[in-house]
């Protein structure tokens, strides 16, 4: 090396220094994403589905309504939930026949009522969405009205005799 | 020095590296400080909508500010294909045909002089028509017109105070009633129209209210009075030389135009009177008979703007061929009007002595267009010559503060909330008619320019440029708080008279050779997915979107024709097709929806003609496999 070339290399070995230092600020600069990134929450606490709405008793464990479970029939059909469910049948999305005595009440609030956060966080919404390629709509029920659906679903299932399984 | 030489290099390295990083830099200087204030994080939103006349597009474009971003289109006046409006059946019926219209001034409807966020009207300037755009949903619901008797509206729509009014004036005057007649006979046979048009309180709809026969001058734009001058519109001319050609030169001449003040509640007072002709389904009044309803009074040099500033105190005309803003005092012109200090009358309409009305003139500079105001007391006028902005105070001793250059060519202004009682004083917007250099070149079809000009300090701000689409004219700010749109209708109100709400519900209705399709859209499906007619049918697809989450649109659009429509959540549309020929027919949904949207789609079998088909045929309930 003559003494031209040994002051480009050091020139160049402290450029690059300084780039490698700049882009450790940089990362600060750019700033990480915060917030509404999908939680893959599979080991949350609850069931040994890992779903923390599906522990404890399943919904149909306990007797219907018949009162609700009329407006919930009705609901039923004029929310447009038959557009894709029916019970006996698989349609765009599962067979409803048995689902208050698969679910527990609060995994099936949750699935009427906030089905987006659900297919992220939930890890039995999660794979309902892979196997059915769509996220459940939300039809815009309110809390009372998903009561309703939901002791229609447990007297559907306890006219037809099923019994509660348990959480897989 | 090896070492010196050394550190010299490596520092220039850095700082070529440092300038390489925008978002990092140490310097930047006052553009950095005006891309701050026009910056608006991801996820975050805008503090004002913005509403941009389309013009000879025919729509309105939606802007948020200050971030200048373009937010979406409603289509008003011309077909928009994506979403079928003039395809279904309801669109097609309301633009009656006409597939083009000039989209002039936006006006927000006001209660008390300020925006109240409820409906948004516009022009056709030259189908003399006026839409309704409810801010619920966004979505044109009312074309009003043609108006009858006016040829073009211009000085359109320019609502009143609270909503009362809509106005349209002619731009160009014709034989009312229109008859075969020599143009020669112009100033004899011609006559201009102003029309009042009233607004449902309740829904906003449109309904004809008057109108005026006035002398066959250009009626060019238009204000309302606000606070004491409330109950007047005020409508600007030129032409008043009434000429028939050349008009460049030819109505040019006059040392002075005029302004019509229009006494809204006297003219519907006197035709609720029956004082009205009925001349082509319109109650038209002849001032020349009936006295009290509207006045004139000059203004210099072909004006066309005419503004009402906040107090309506004061009535800002720009005469396009001086240098100057004419103040007008309201108050003056009402003692005038009340002493019946008139000077002449042209056509039955009595003419007030200039001197008895001028309060200032404001030497803004050439070619002053439009006027626009402030919360502190500053006006605002567009000068199309001189390329600029003007600003200046209103009221004594009326003078001209400040100027900013626009680029190119600047007509209408928008300032925020800016001809309400209450403006905001943040923002202006020049609305530029040429935008030449500014922009990547796209050949010789330029888009339009306007900026974004910050009115909060003492000196006006340059702080965005934009390119819009033909071609904005006049346009609304309006606070993004004082808007609450849907996201989805709510299906237990959908009343529309073939919407169907249960998947039982589903059917195929025949009688004769109609076919009426009661269709449900859901992801990832049509019900029914077959649909049997014969050769010749008229077919109707009612298609209901059963969904209710945010912004989950379906299409539906049938191949080898000019039929589709989007349907949004929980609306009903109706689509016609005619079943030309035996054979099948697909149809899919054309708004991409879920991970299944190719799935979705449907076959339409059409028979040979005479197939005997059941009068109500329902879909086959099917299981998946």
């Amino acid at each position: 090396m003559n003494r031209l070339d040994h002051v480009v290399a050091g020139a160049l070995a402290c450029t690059l220094a300084c780039v490698l230092a700049l882009a450790v600020t940089l990362a600060g600069c750019g700033g990480a994403p915060s917030g509404g990134t999908a939680k893959l929450s599979s080991n949350a606490a609850g069931g040994r589905s890992g779903s923390k709405y599906d522990s404890g008793p399943r919904a149909g464990a306990t007797e219907a309504d018949d009162e609700m479970a009329e407006k919930g029939e009705s609901l039923f059909s004029t929310k447009g939930c038959t557009a894709c469910h029916a019970q006996g049948r698989r349609l765009t999305g599962p067979d409803l026949a048995g689902v208050s005595m698969r679910r527990t009440q609060t995994w099936l609030e949750h699935q009427i009522l906030d089905p987006a956060t659900m297919a992220q966080e939930d890890p039995i919404a999660r794979e309902m969405m892979a196997t059915h390629a769509l996220q459940m709509p939300k039809q815009g029920l309110t809390p009372d009205e998903a009561k309703e659906v939901i002791e229609f679903f447990k007297h559907h299932d306890q006219e037809a005799g099923l019994a509660p399984v348990a959480a897989k | 020095m090896k070492r010196w030489f050394t550190f010299a290099v490596a520092a220039v390295a850095l700082a070529w590296l440092g300038m390489q990083v925008p978002g990092c830099a140490t310097t930047g200087g006052g553009w950095r400080a005006a891309a701050e204030k026009v910056y608006v994080k991801p996820g975050e939103h805008d503090t004002y909508y913005g509403f941009l006349s389309g013009g000879h597009s025919g729509n309105i474009f939606v802007y948020g500010f200050p971030s200048c971003r373009y937010i979406t289109t409603i289509p008003v006046f011309t077909p928009e294909p994506a979403v079928g409006y003039g395809y279904d059946e309801a669109s097609k019926e309301m633009l009656g045909g006409r597939t083009w219209g000039d989209a002039h001034h936006p006006g927000l409807s006001e209660t008390g002089g300020n925006y109240d966020g409820r409906w948004l009207f516009i022009n056709d300037m030259v189908g003399a028509r006026i839409a309704r755009i409810d801010l619920k949903d966004f979505k044109t619901r009312q074309i009003f017109g043609p108006i009858p008797n006016l040829s073009a509206a211009h000085a359109c729509p320019f609502p009143t105070p609270n909503t009362e009014y809509v106005f349209a004036a002619s731009r160009f005057s014709v034989p009312v009633p229109n008859r075969p007649t020599k143009v020669e006979d112009y100033a004899k046979e011609f006559r201009g129209i102003i029309a009042g048009i009233k607004v449902a309180p309740t829904d906003g709809t449109m309904s004809m209210g008057f109108e005026i026969l006035m002398p066959p001058f250009a009626w060019d734009l238009a204000d309302a009075g606000k606070g004491p001058s409330a109950g007047w519109t005020f409508f600007t001319c030129y032409n008043s030389e009434a000429a028939f050609d050349s008009l460049e030169i030819k109505a040019s001449q006059a040392e002075m135009d005029y302004i019509a003040a229009v006494d809204w509640r006297a003219a519907q007072k006197a035709v609720d009177e029956g004082k009205a002709d009925m001349i082509g389904g319109a109650p038209v009044l002849d001032p020349a008979k009936v006295k009290g309803i509207v006045y004139l009074f000059p203004v210099p040099k072909s004006p066309h703007g005419v503004d009402v500033d906040p107090s309506g105190k004061y009535i800002c005309a720009s005469g396009k061929l001086q240098a100057e803003v004419s103040v007008f005092s309201y108050e003056k012109f009402a003692a005038a009007v009340a002493g019946a200090k008139f000077e002449s009358e042209i056509q039955g309409v009595p003419v007030l002595r200039y001197e008895d009305v001028i309060e200032a003139k404001v030497p803004v500079g050439l070619g002053p267009l439009h006027t626009q105001f402030d919360d502190k007391g500053y006006a605002y006028t567009s000068l199309f010559l001189d390329s600029q902005i003007a600003k200046w105070k209103v009221g004594p001793p009326w003078d001209v503060v400040d100027k900013i250059d626009a680029y190119y060519s600047i007509g209408h202004l928008m300032a925020s909330e800016g001809d309400t009682r209450n403006p905001t004083g943040d923002y202006v917007v020049a609305l530029n008619k040429l935008s030449k250099d500014r922009y990547l070149n796209v050949g010789p079809t330029h888009p339009e320019a306007a900026q974004l000009i910050d009115l909060r300090g003492p000196k006006m701000e340059l702080l965005y440029d934009f390119p819009t689409y033909l071609e904005p004219h006049y346009a609304q700010m309006i606070k993004a708080e004082k808007l609450k749109p849907i996201t989805v209708y709510p299906l237990e109100e959908n009343t529309h008279a073939h919407a169907i709400k249960r998947a039982e519900d589903a059917r195929i209705e025949r009688k004769g050779n109609r076919v009426d399709v009661y269709m449900l859209a859901v992801r990832t499906h049509f019900t029914p997915d077959i649909v049997r007619v014969n050769e010749g049918d008229d077919v109707y697809f009612h298609v209901t979107n059963l969904e209710q989450d945010d912004d989950i649109a379906h299409g539906f659009g049938i191949i080898w024709s000019n039929c589709n429509m989007q349907i949004e959540p929980g609306e009903t549309k109706t689509m016609h097709w005619k079943a030309e020929k035996a054979g099948i027919t697909p149809f899919y949904c054309s708004n991409f929806c879920s991970a299944l949207h190719q799935e979705m789609q449907g076959f339409i079998e059409v028979n040979p003609r005479g197939t005997p088909v059941a009068a109500l045929q329902r879909p086959e309930a099917k299981s998946a496999p």
